[in-house]
């Protein structure tokens, strides 16, 4: 598994730019009603056999108040956070080259929160499948 | 076809996914062509015991896609 990752990026790499627009379009939202100082599950999402996800965007907010919040995409399969990012009431990033999740791996979007009470966050994850 | 079985063998194009806090998950799975949207109830997602709580029948798919 570990030259995976590699092989993975050089078939994503040689594409031609109109594969990628062949490719399936993934929108995920999750929501987790959160106590503070815990890091919970928004997304979870597993890929199929031959499947890779591109991941462009994503963004996590706080639902229903105003404080800061930390959030990270984090690949369960490989147990490593291949982005993470924070801000008050939430944020929104968007990667100029796309982030892989390989064939077969499970990916998730977790958030945190240190308010005083439980909060609602809501999480998104944008991206394409291409079928490889 | 179960929703929760085209979650997982074939590519959507949007979900939707609410956690309780005792691990129960409400997913709702939508492609681009469908009439509406499917759920499912899960507890323990991926996990080898999970425990499927609410399955709707997917009624129809996109016709000409195998994706």
């Amino acid at each position: 598994m570990s030259d995976m990752p590699d092989y993975a990026a050089k078939m994503i790499r040689d594409l031609p730019d109109w594969r990628a627009v062949l490719g399936q379009d993934l929108d995920e939202f999750g929501m987790a009603f959160c106590a503070p100082s815990f890091g919970y599950t928004l997304i979870d999402y597993t890929l199929g056999v031959g499947e890779y996800l591109l991941i462009y965007d994503w963004s996590v907010v706080m639902a229903d108040g105003k404080g800061n919040v930390y959030g990270e995409i984090y690949n369960v399969t490989r147990a490593v956070t291949i982005a993470l990012c924070g801000g008050v009431q939430g944020f929104q990033g968007t990667f100029s080259k796309p982030k892989v999740v390989p064939e077969l791996e499970r990916v998730r979007v977790r958030g945190a929160h240190w308010e005083a009470v439980d909060h609602w966050l809501s999480a998104y994850l944008g991206g394409i499948i291409l079928s490889i | 076809m179960k929703a929760s079985e085209r979650f997982k063998n074939k590519a959507v194009n949007i979900v939707n996914q609410k956690w309780s806090a005792d691990g129960v998950v409400e997913v709702i799975i939508y492609k681009h062509g469908w009439k509406k949207a499917y759920k499912f109830k899960a507890k323990k997602l991926y996990e080898k015991d999970e425990e499927i709580l609410e399955d709707e029948e997917v009624e129809a798919d996109v016709q000409g896609q195998t994706k």
